[in-house]
C-alpha cells in the first residue's frame, strides 16, 4: 500500500507545473554553482591546485555540494508543502481517510515519493561531477561521503517538512514553518555547546570534510525517524480517538 | 432511543462532537442494515456533515462507537474501512488524473486485487455513466461529471456500507434526475446513507428517513410510516412540557417527534382506537398532561421540515433584532 501511494505521489508531482518549474530552477542554481567552482578552480595557477590536498574535488565540495546543501534548506519546503496540507485543504484527503490505509502508511508513502523526486533532481547534480571524472581523477570517496551527507540532509529535512504540511492546511505556512524551523537549528551550529549538537550544519560539517562519522549518521536518521513518527501521530489524531484517552472535551 | 446492533451493517452509538464548548453532534444513535437507504435531513450547519464525517471514519468523535461490519471504526480503522464507501460533499478527486486513471487509483487504495482493478474501474465508470468522458481530464469536466466521478470512487471496491454527503448538491434538475436514479439502482446488499436537505429526494429514494437539527436526531422513521393510510400523525400542543418517554408508549404510538418541549408530533397506528384524537387527548389527561391543541398532520416530515425553518428565521431575526441593538 505504500508503494501505491508513493507511485501515486510521484505521478501527481510529475503532473504539476510547480515541481517540474522547482525541479528546473534547482538545476539552474546547481549547474550554475558546479560551473562557478570548476571556473573558479580552473584559474588557479597549477601549484595551487597541485598543493591542495584533494584537489578538484575538495573545491567542488565546497564550492557546490555545501552550498547546494542550503539551497535544499529552502526548496524541501517548498517541494513538500503541498503533500498533506494542500490535500486536506482540497478535502481530497477524504479519500484516503476512508479508505483502509493506515496513518503509516500515507506517511512514508508521501516521504518516499518526496524524497525521490528531490534525489533524481541532485543524481542530475552528480552526474555533472562523474562527467568531470572522464578528464581528471577524482577523489570518489571523498565526494560520496559528502554525496552522502547531503542526502540524509535532504532526507532530514523531508520528514521535518512533511510533519509541518501536516499540521496545517496552508501550504504556505507549512513551507514558512519548515524553513524558519530549518534556519534555527543550522544556525544554532554558530551558538556552541550542546545546542550546536542540534544543529544539522554541525553534523553536515563531517561528511564535508569526508570524514564517515556514525554518530553523524544516526543524528540525521532520528531526526527523520522522530519526525516521521510525529507526522504519524498528527494523522492519526485527525481521525481516530485512542481508546487509553479519555474523550475529548469531557476532562 | 438505542439502535439495534444485530446484524446491522452500519452501527453508531451514543456520538457526540464537540468544537470547543458548542456541540456539533448530541448522542446520535444509528443503525442500518443491508438494503437500508436512509435519507439525512437537515437545514445548514444542522450537522449532517460531521455526522458523516464521523461515520466515514474521516474525523474522530468526542465520544461514542461506530462500527463497520461488528469492527470498531475508530480503534481497528484499516480493517473497518475495507467495507466502506464514502462520497464527501466536495468530490476528492485528483483533477490532473483522467477519470479511469483516477478510478484506477481509488481501487487500489481500497485493497482491490491488482488484477482486478481495470474491471472494478470499468464497470463503476459504466454504471455511473462516466464512458463518454472516461479518458478526460477531471479538471476540465462539469460539477455534474464530477459528482458522478466522486459517487463511482465510492463504489469502485463494491463496498458494504455506501455513505454520499449531499451527492446532488450543485447539479441542475437533469442531472439531479439521473443522480437519484443512480442512487436508487445502487445493489440491494448495500446500506446506504446520504444526506440532503431536500425533502423530496429523500422520499423518493429513501426507506427511512432521520432529520437533525443543531446536532441532535429529532426523527427516524421509515418512510412507508408518511403520509400512509395505516398512521396517521397529530401535532400536539401540551400545556407544560413533556418528556419523550412519556410519550413514546402512549397506546397506539408508532414514534415521538419533538418540535419543542410543549410541542410534539406524535404518529400513530390508524387501527388502534386509542389513538383518534380524543382518544389521545384522555390518555394523555390520564398521565397528567393537559392537551391545548391536536391536528392531524398530512405529511409528518413535511410539517416538521417547516417547523425547522421556522424556527430558523425567527433565530436569525432575534440576532438581527440583537445586531441592531448593539450598534
Amino acid at each position: 500500500m505504500t508503494k501505491i501511494i508513493a507511485v501515486h505521489e510521484l505521478r501527481v508531482l510529475s503532473r504539476s507545473p510547480f515541481a517540474w518549474i522547482a525541479a528546473a530552477l534547482l538545476q539552474v542554481v546547481f549547474s550554475w554553482l558546479f560551473l562557478a567552482a570548476v571556473e573558479q578552480f580552473s584559474l588557479l595557477s597549477p601549484a595551487v591546485q597541485n598543493s591542495r590536498s584533494s584537489g578538484l574535488s575538495s573545491y567542488l565540495i565546497v564550492q557546490f555540494l555545501a552550498p547546494a546543501s542550503i539551497v535544499m534548506m529552502l526548496a524541501t519546503p517548498l517541494l513538500c508543502m503541498n503533500l498533506i496540507a494542500a490535500e486536506r485543504q482540497s478535502g481530497r484527503y477524504a479519500l484516503l481517510a476512508s479508505s483502509p490505509v493506515s496513518a503509516g502508511q500515507i506517511v512514508i508513502g508521501k516521504f518516499i515519493a518526496a524524497l525521490v523526486f528531490q534525489l533524481s533532481i541532485i543524481s542530475i547534480s552528480v552526474a555533472l561531477i562523474s562527467a568531470l571524472s572522464l578528464f581528471t581523477p577524482l577523489d570518489v570517496s571523498h565526494l560520496l561521503c559528502a554525496l552522502l551527507g547531503l542526502t540524509l540532509f535532504v532526507t532530514a529535512a523531508t520528514a521535518l517538512s512533511l510533519f509541518y504540511s501536516s499540521m496545517t492546511l496552508k501550504p504556505a505556512l507549512a513551507a514558512f514553518l519548515s524553513f524558519t524551523t530549518l534556519l534555527l537549528l543550522w544556525l544554532a551550529a554558530a551558538s556552541g555547546g550542546a545546542l550546536a549538537q542540534l544543529s544539522p550544519s554541525a553534523h553536515l560539517t563531517s561528511f564535508m570534510k569526508g570524514i564517515l562519522d556514525t554518530r553523524d549518521i544516526v543524528y540525521f536518521l532520528c531526526v527523520t525517524g522522530i519526525m516521521l513518527s510525529l507526522c504519524i501521530c498528527r494523522l492519526d489524531s485527525l481521525n481516530s480517538r485512542p481508546a487509553s484517552l479519555p474523550a475529548r472535551g469531557t476532562a | 432511543m438505542r439502535a439495534d446492533t444485530s446484524q446491522c451493517l452500519l452501527n453508531a452509538t451514543g456520538v457526540k462532537v464537540r468544537y470547543g464548548n458548542s456541540p456539533a453532534l448530541d448522542d446520535i444513535n444509528l443503525a442500518l442494515s443491508a438494503g437500508d437507504t436512509l435519507g439525512l435531513l437537515g437545514l445548514n450547519g444542522a450537522g449532517k456533515s460531521t455526522l458523516l464525517r464521523v461515520l466515514a471514519g474521516v474525523q474522530a468523535p468526542c465520544e461514542g462507537t461506530v462500527t463497520i461490519g461488528g469492527l470498531d471504526l475508530h480503534k481497528d480503522p484499516v480493517n473497518a474501512r475495507q467495507a466502506l464507501g464514502y462520497a464527501p460533499d466536495k468530490p476528492p478527486v485528483y483533477p490532473e488524473f483522467t477519470v479511469t486513471e483516477f478510478l484506477q487509483f481509488a481501487a487500489r487504495i481500497r485493497r482491490v486485487a491488482k488484477k482486478d482493478v481495470s474491471r472494478s474501474a470499468d464497470v463503476v465508470i459504466e454504471k455511473c455513466g462516466l464512458g463518454n468522458v472516461s479518458k478526460r481530464i477531471i479538471g476540465n469536466l462539469s460539477h455534474g461529471y464530477q459528482q458522478r466521478v466522486n459517487l463511482a470512487q465510492a463504489l469502485v471496491h463494491q463496498p458494504s456500507v455506501l455513505i454520499l454527503d449531499e451527492p446532488t448538491n450543485g447539479l441542475d434538475p437533469a442531472q439531479l434526475l439521473e443522480m437519484r436514479e443512480l442512487i436508487s439502482n445502487i445493489h440491494d446488499q448495500q446500506a446506504t446513507l446520504f444526506s440532503s436537505h431536500l425533502l423530496n429526494e429523500v422520499q423518493a429514494t429513501c426507506n427511512r428517513a432521520i432529520v437533525v437539527n443543531n446536532g441532535s436526531k429529532l426523527l427516524d422513521m421509515p418512510i412507508d410510516q408518511i403520509d400512509n393510510e395505516q398512521h396517521t400523525t397529530y401535532e400536539i400542543v401540551l400545556q407544560q412540557a413533556a418528556k419523550q418517554a412519556d410519550l413514546q408508549d402512549l397506546p397506539g404510538v408508532v414514534s415521538v417527534c419533538p418540535v419543542d418541549p410543549q410541542h410534539w408530533l406524535l404518529t400513530t397506528n390508524s387501527n388502534n382506537n386509542m389513538t383518534t384524537s380524543d382518544g389521545l387527548g384522555e390518555a394523555l389527561l390520564a398521565r397528567g398532561m393537559q392537551l391545548l391543541e391536536v391536528t392531524p398532520v398530512r405529511n409528518h416530515l413535511e410539517r416538521m421540515f417547516s417547523q425547522l425553518k421556522l424556527n430558523a428565521q425567527h433565530n436569525s431575526q432575534q440576532f438581527g433584532t440583537a445586531m441592531g441593538e448593539a450598534s
